[in-house]
This record gives structure tokens, C-alpha cells and sequence, in this order.
């Protein structure tokens, strides 16, 4: 064989190798641990025919440990209540599960971070592939407003996708290693649809005010923002969406740790006030920041098990008020 | 002084700082043929070839040097 | 375009193509297509400075015609001192004038006189270190008569922006590189097959080994303060690791890809981590940069001092190594690093052995034999700590990396943040794929030209392995956010 038939043969050699790596990555994607797991166990629950709740809950880490949905069903009885809030998930990422939600729901409770409202909405781009990854399909209906935020991850080609997948192998394997031996990786109990709480081990007091320090000698991240008015209509807009489906749609306003103090401060006080005269008269608004005390905190973000039961009491009595 | 002395002479000079008893110069022997002579030893070798037959050279001849050769010539000159 | 990128590989496949199978066999063309391809590579990197490049080259062209034309010594010398000016006084110019600015307002406040001195946005031109450097060995090995003018402007103009080379070296003289532009070269499979290796050898240094380290001694030089003793040392271990797959991955990668084109560059590196003392590993590292500033610092310099015998070696070595150390960025650090390197050498100028070659004794299983292993280990020692300087952005935040080192916490495991350990934990494994492959080949010209090895199916394993490596372990793929808890 000449040079150049060598040379060719073996430049198609590596181009088939490397075609056969990248379309392979979806199903190394799904078979190994990432962060994202999470995504899949929501996802198949909704594809499941099984899977009849009539109360969904979204949001994020705050929700996950803020929101348990077994006191949540001993108090409507008749009711059956699901977490389906992930870590880091953002109102655009909720908003992709709800073309899916199963018939039986009734009530969706969109929880949602104060500095989220100063934000544009969006998600981020590993988020958005971990979607594709485990097989989301962008449904037509939503496509109608969340397309300006979704639109380039929406019409992303697969192999620019399972390229930029191409993580999967390694933070798969740093998963399984560091569950082997870090005493620091979250349970198992972050797959529970009922209330996934994170944290393994009591709150250690020295980290605890460490961090509460760090935060308190920064300047309030609020200080130069306003309402960010996309997020707004956005709202609106899914609020409608609910309307129409005959489903009530509440938006709750997750706790802050009064350790911190600029969330009881002017600034905080104001925009909060300002997202109230937005959204109040027009949407199912309930306010939770500042009903927690500083021990029913597990850190400086994330309300502990006692929090939760005092929130999730709160958003009982608010679905039964109407 | 003759070419042949001057060789020789060189020659017991480069084995004494390289510490290397095979060394055979030639006129087109340049520092990538014998062991140890590079740059470093360079200037070893340059200092005691002027104190060996008491001259000096200039900056610009020592650096021009391609090969022994040239060198012999430079020492011929003096 | 960074080597490593979709759009450079497009870029060499249409080069390859072009210069293999359309002008084949035509040197004249084909150097204009190197000439197109060096400045298409250069200007979309920075299209701004590109002409200052071709001015400068043009320039040194000229220059170097005057220089063999002038009959008298005097008329080459003023024609040279130009050109050095020239270079020497661009490089001061962007590299060095903010670095020039501060100091003396600094200087000058420590005094107690306020300054006015502000510094200017001085953008810095890619690669302007290394084509300067290629330029003025033009200039000055002319005028030492050591080589002849090339008349031939478009030779000339490819060898300073040789794309492979220009953006992080190797340095290669005029008498290795234009005698090859000038000839004819065809298609030479055995030297392509070879370059191929070395890119991929490149890219996995670069790639898998020195971008995930990067990743835990980013984290850890960061938050130093943060971190127990141990992790900070295991920092600095790793950091000289990151630095040699990096530099010389890179290294690697430029020299493969002239290889596929038919050219024979300068090697860089020749395993310094295996070196014995540090005029070994000087002699190891960065090769083209070490012997480019020997022939024209060192030694003018030791020429000059000859006759003050070891106090003018000294003097020698420690100017060439703080110009060595600046060289590499405009900052008191650079200045210490050289500084430090040449006073290293003090110990080997004064007893003599700094000259003499070294050799790695072997047992009979071919791992080396203890004495040398200690002396491989100790230069190595002092290799990590020139990098902690050299790392640091200011000598204060040296000497507090030190002070945190030398805490009671140095006896505790290392570990950074969550994931990072395991990123760690990978990169020490891929450090020992590195190592092992280099100490077996450590007589050839790259870690992995394995060709004489014997069985072609382990040999196609190996490189088979090494590929997927890169495609998955590769760090641009470190795109996982991380667990806050």
C-alpha cells in the first residue's frame, strides 16, 4: 500500500474512532453517576404511568431540604405530594418539567430565591445537557415563551452535544471515587421524591459561623439590582399557562437565615416589597422569608429538617385558604 | 611556532581540563566531536590556551570560531 | 489558534493538503504557502499586531544584506548594534515599560516622593519573545561570521514566523532552519508518521496531564491560606509537574506538526526531571531558550570576565539566569527565579563539576541506581522551589506560601475542595503514565517513540488508550459544576 492510501486509511481510522466516541457518550452519560441524576429520576417519574401526584413542588437545594412532602400529605390527606426540586434548579428549569406533569396534578408550588428575581432567566449549559442527555424532548406549547431562553440549547446539534458530554467519564469516576471516600459526599437521600434532604451529618458550629461571617463582610449582592421585569412576565406567563390547564400555581418566596444580615436590611426590604407589588394580585404569592430563626438553618442557605416542617406547615394552610 | 606544535600542544591542553584521555584534534574537529567540550568548558579551555602560549585573544575572535582550525589560526597569528 | 482547537485542525489539513498534493515537490511555493499560512495563523490571533511583525521582518531582512556587504568591521558592527537595539529595545518597550513604570513609583514612594507615573495599555504582540529572540541571532551570528546571508526574503520571513514555533517556541537558529526552507522537501512518511506520535504525545501531556493539575494548583494557590501544609507542598510538587507537561506537550505538539511538514525543529526538552543537578537540568530545559541565551549572553559575558576565573563564571551564570528569569514575564518574581537558579550553580562552579555530563547509572532491572536516584530527587527539591517562586504573583505572597508550608499542619493529609481531590488523585496517576513512559524511553527523542518496540498490537493499544484519554480526561471537558454543601 502507498503513503498516501496509508495516510488516508488511516485518517478515516481515527475520524470513525472518534464518531463512535462521540455518539456513545449518551449512553455513557446515563450509566454513570453525575450530578445531574436527579434530572433522570424526575424525568422518568413523569414518563411513568404510574406516578399520580396531585402536588408538585419545584425549586432548588432550598427546596429539596425546605419542603417535606410527607407532612405535606399527613395534612391533606386525600392529597398526594411530590419534591420534584433539584440542586441549581432555576424557574426556566422547572418550567421544562411542566408540559410533563401527569393530569392527576392539581396544585404546582414554584419555589424561588429572592436573587433570582434580579436575573434574566436562564439555565446553565451542563443543566441544559443533562436534559438532552436523558432524552427531553422541548415541548411545542412552552416553545412559545421560553424559546428566547432555550432557543440555542433547543436546536443544539447532537454531536456539539455529546461532545461537550464528553465529561460524563470523568466526573462519573470522581462521583463513584469520592463516594468511596469522602466523608463529605451527600447520601442517598438526595433521590427521594418525598424529601430529598442533603446533608448526612449534623451542622458543624465552626463552619456554620464561618461562612455566616464570610457572607455577612460581603456587600448585599442585591445592592445594585432591580426587578428584573423578563422574570416577571415570565411568571406571568406561566401563571396563565396554569390558568388555563385549571391547575393552581403558587410562587413562594424560600427563607432567608436571619444570621445574615443583610436580608433583613433596606435594600433586601425594598426589592422584596417591589416583587410583592408585582406579582401579589395577579399570582398565588406566598412570602416565607423571614419565618425561619436562625436554628431551623442547617447552614447559611439551606433550612434543616425542623425548618421544613414549620415551612411545609405553612404552605398547607396557604392551599387550603383558597 | 609550527602548526604541528601548536595541535599538540592544544591537544594536552583539551585532555588536562576535559579530563578525557582519548582526544584527537583535527582542523575540522568542532565541540560536537569530543566529549565534554561545550559552551561551559569553553571558556576553561580558551583561559588556558592564553596562559599556555602567553596571548590574548579579542572577544570577537573567540566567539567567531567555527572549528579547531580556526582557533590554531588565531593562535598561528599572534 | 491555539494547537489544541477545531479550527486549527481545519487550518493544518488544508495546509497539508495544499502543500503535499498541489505544489508538491515546488520549494518556492511551497514556502510562500508556509509564509500565507504563518501570517493567516498569526493575524487571527491578533490581526492588529501583525504588522509590526512584517515590518520587523523586513527590517532584519535588510539589515542582514548590510552587514555582508559592509567590508569593514566597523560599518558590521554599527549595522548589528542596530538591529539589537531594535530588538532588544521593542521587547523593553511592551514587555517591560508598565513593569519599568511601577517599580520606580514604587521605588520612588518607598522614598517618600509621590509620582505621577501611570502606565500605559500597552498591548503585548504574541510570540514577540520569540521571534525577537530569532531575529537578533540573525544579526549577531552574521556579524560573528558564522553564517551567510539568505538573500531569499521569503525563506527568511517563514523562519521568524515558522507558525508552529512562534506562538511558545522552540527557538530555532537560522543555520537549522532556513538551510531546510531553501531545500527541496518532499513527503517523508516515516518523519510524518513520526510527528503524528508526538502531537499525540503532546496532547496528552497537555491535555489530560498538565490541564487537570492545573485544576487543584489553581485551586490551591488560590485560597493558600485556606489549606494545611501538606496540601500546599503536595501543591508546589504537582505544580512542577504541570509546568514540564505543559511547556513541554506544547514543545511536543510544534515539533510534531514540522515534522508532517518536512521539517526537522530543535528539540526542547530532553527529560529534565531526570536531571542530577541543575546545571543537568538546565541543560534539559527549555533547551532552545538555555542555549540560545548561553551563545549570546553567557558567553560574551564569560568571554569578558575570562580572567577573573570562577568570581567571573559566577558573574556569568547569574546575569544570564536573571535575564533568563525575566525573560518569561515582566515581574520581581522572574527576577528572584533567575536569581535563585544562578546561585545554584555556585556549589558546581566551585568544585568544578558544572560542565562535566552527567550520567543516570542503572541496575540491573533498569531502575537507577541509588546515588543518582538522591541526586535526581535533591535537584528536584530545588526545582520546586524556584517554581513556588516563579508561581507566586509577588514575592510577598511567596514568602507567605512558605510560611504556610512550614506549619504544625504539615503533617496532615492533603485535600482540597469536593471533587478537586479526585481530580487530584487522577492527575498523580497520569503523572505516573507520564514518567513511566519517559524513564523507558528516556534515550529517545520523545516519551512515547515506542516505534521499536516489538509487538505492534500492544504499541496500537498504547496509542489507542492514550487517544481516548485525551478525548475524555482532556481538561477542556472539566465542565461539571461543583457541589456546594
Amino acid at each position: 500500500m502507498n503513503h498516501v492510501n496509508k495516510i488516508m486509511m488511516g485518517g478515516s481510522v481515527i475520524l470513525g474512532l472518534l464518531l463512535l466516541l462521540n455518539l456513545s457518550t449518551p449512553y455513557l452519560y446515563r450509566s454513570l453517576p453525575n450530578d445531574y441524576e436527579r434530572t433522570e429520576i424526575i424525568l422518568d417519574s413523569l414518563s411513568d404511568n404510574n406516578f399520580k401526584p396531585t402536588i408538585a413542588i419545584f425549586g432548588n437545594s432550598k427546596a429539596m431540604t425546605g419542603i417535606n412532602c410527607k407532612i405535606l400529605n399527613n395534612e391533606m390527606i386525600s392529597d398526594k405530594a411530590y419534591n420534584l426540586s433539584g440542586v441549581g434548579q432555576p424557574l426556566l428549569e422547572s418550567a421544562l418539567y411542566y408540559p410533563y406533569l401527569p393530569a392527576s396534578v392539581n396544585y404546582v408550588i414554584q419555589c424561588l430565591n429572592i436573587p433570582m428575581f434580579a436575573k434574566k432567566p436562564a439555565i446553565s449549559s451542563e443543566a441544559a445537557l443533562s436534559f438532552y442527555m436523558y432524552g427531553y424532548r422541548y415541548n411545542e406549547n412552552l416553545n412559545k415563551f421560553l424559546s428566547p431562553y432555550l432557543d440555542n440549547y433547543a436546536n443544539k446539534s447532537p454531536l456539539i452535544n455529546n461532545f461537550q458530554g464528553r465529561a460524563c467519564l470523568k466526573v462519573g469516576l470522581s462521583t463513584i471515587i469520592r463516594k468511596l471516600t469522602d466523608d463529605d459526599a451527600p447520601g442517598d437521600e438526595v433521590s427521594s421524591l418525598i424529601y430529598p434532604y442533603l446533608y448526612p451529618s449534623n451542622r458543624s458550629e465552626l463552619k456554620y459561623e464561618r461562612d455566616i461571617n464570610q457572607l455577612n463582610s460581603d456587600v448585599n449582592p442585591l445592592q445594585n439590582s432591580e426587578l428584573n421585569k423578563e422574570c416577571i412576565s415570565l411568571i406571568f406567563k406561566l401563571n396563565n399557562y396554569f390558568k388555563h390547564k385549571g391547575i393552581k400555581y403558587f410562587i413562594v418566596l424560600m427563607p432567608e437565615n436571619p444570621d445574615i444580615k443583610h436580608t433583613h436590611d433596606k435594600i433586601t426590604k425594598n426589592f422584596i416589597q417591589s416583587i410583592e407589588n408585582s406579582l401579589s394580585d395577579k399570582v398565588h404569592l406566598i412570602n416565607c422569608t423571614s419565618i425561619l430563626p436562625n436554628k431551623d438553618f442547617y447552614d447559611a442557605q439551606h433550612p434543616n429538617r425542623n425548618g421544613a416542617e414549620k415551612l411545609s406547615k405553612m404552605i398547607v394552610s396557604h392551599i387550603k385558604s383558597i | 611556532m609550527d602548526r604541528e606544535k601548536i595541535i599538540a600542544k592544544v591537544q594536552e591542553i583539551f585532555k588536562d581540563i576535559l579530563d578525557e584521555e582519548e582526544i584527537e584534534l583535527k582542523d575540522n574537529t568542532t565541540a560536537n566531536d569530543v566529549d565534554n567540550w561545550d559552551s561551559l568548558t569553553h571558556i576553561l579551555l580558551v583561559v588556558a590556551i592564553e596562559k599556555a602560549f602567553k596571548i590574548k585573544f579579542t572577544s570577537k575572535e573567540i566567539l567567531s570560531w567555527k572549528n579547531v582550525g580556526e582557533m590554531i589560526d588565531s593562535i598561528q597569528a599572534k | 489558534m491555539i494547537f489544541n482547537t477545531f479550527p486549527f485542525l481545519l487550518f493544518i489539513i488544508a495546509i497539508f493538503c495544499l502543500y503535499y498534493f498541489v505544489l508538491n515537490e515546488n520549494t518556492k511555493r511551497q514556502n510562500i504557502l508556509l509564509l500565507i499560512a504563518n501570517y493567516f495563523f498569526y493575524g487571527w490571533a491578533n490581526w492588529r499586531i501583525l504588522p509590526l511583525l512584517i515590518i520587523t521582518t523586513i527590517l532584519y531582512y535588510f539589515l542582514g544584506l548590510k552587514i555582508e556587504k559592509s567590508k569593514e568591521d566597523k560599518k558590521k558592527n554599527i549595522y548589528t548594534t542596530i538591529g539589537v537595539l531594535f530588538g532588544v529595545g521593542s521587547l523593553a518597550y511592551f514587555k517591560y515599560s508598565n513593569f519599568f513604570i511601577t517599580s520606580f513609583a514604587q521605588l520612588f514612594k518607598s522614598i517618600g516622593l509621590q509620582t505621577n507615573l501611570h502606565t500605559f495599555d500597552i498591548i503585548l504582540p504574541l510570540g514577540i519573545s520569540f521571534y525577537t529572540f530569532r531575529l537578533l541571532s540573525y544579526v549577531i551570528d552574521l556579524n560573528r561570521g558564522k553564517y551567510e546571508v539568505t538573500t531569499d526574503f521569503v525563506a527568511f520571513a517563514t523562519y521568524v514566523a515558522f507558525f508552529p514555533c512562534i506562538l511558545s517556541g522552540p527557538i530555532d537558529r537560522p543555520n537549522t532552519l532556513i538551510p531546510q526552507l531553501t531545500s527541496k522537501r518532499i513527503f517523508n512518511y516515516d518523519l510524518a508518521i513520526d510527528g503524528f506520535r508526538q502531537i499525540l504525545w503532546g496532547l496528552f501531556k497537555k491535555m489530560v496531564v498538565a490541564d487537570n493539575i492545573a485544576v487543584v494548583t489553581n485551586e490551591i494557590w488560590e485560597n493558600y491560606s485556606l489549606f494545611s501544609g501538606s496540601t500546599l507542598l503536595l501543591g508546589a510538587i504537582l505544580y512542577v509537574f504541570q509546568m514540564y507537561a505543559d511547556f513541554s506537550g506544547y514543545s511536543d505538539m510544534a515539533i510534531g506538526i514540522a515534522k508532517i511538514l518536512g521539517f526537522k525543529v530543535t528539540v526542547n526538552f530532553k527529560y529534565p526531571l531526570f536531571a542530577q543537578n541543575i546545571a543537568d537540568y538546565w541543560r534539559r530545559w527549555h533547551i532552545s531558550l538555555t542555549s540560545w541565551l548561553t551563545d549570546y549572553v553567557f558567553m560574551p559575558l564569560n568571554v569578558r570576565w575570562r580572567d577573573w576565573g570562577n568570581i567571573g563564571i559566577i558573574f556569568a551564570i547569574v546575569t544570564n539566569f536573571v535575564l533568563c528569569g525575566l525573560w518569561h514575564g515582566a515581574n520581581w518574581t522572574f527576577a528572584l527565579f533567575g536569581l535563585y537558579h544562578g546561585l545554584l550553580f555556585i556549589p558546581l562552579i566551585l568544585s568544578g563539576t558544572f560542565a562535566k555530563k552527567t550520567k543516570i547509572h542503572l541496575t540491573k532491572s533498569g531502575m537507577p541506581k541509588i546515588k543518582d536516584f538522591g541526586k535526581m530527587v535533591v535537584t528536584f527539591i530545588l526545582v520546586t522551589f524556584g517554581l513556588i517562586i516563579f508561581r507566586a504573583k509577588s514575592i510577598n505572597q511567596f514568602i507567605d506560601y512558605i510560611k504556610h508550608i512550614c506549619s504544625s499542619s504539615i503533617l496532615r493529609i492533603p485535600k482540597v475542595i469536593g471533587y478537586n481531590n479526585v481530580t487530584m488523585i487522577f492527575s498523580i496517576v497520569f503523572i505516573i503514565m507520564m514518567i513511566t513512559l519517559e524513564w523507558l524511553n528516556k534515550d529517545k527523542e520523545y516519551g512515547l517513540n515506542i516505534s521499536s518496540m516489538k509487538y505492534r498490537f500492544a504499541r496500537y493499544s498504547i496509542y489507542l488508550f492514550l487517544f481516548i484519554l485525551v478525548y475524555y480526561f482532556g481538561a477542556d471537558a472539566s465542565s461539571f459544576i461543583y457541589f456546594k454543601f
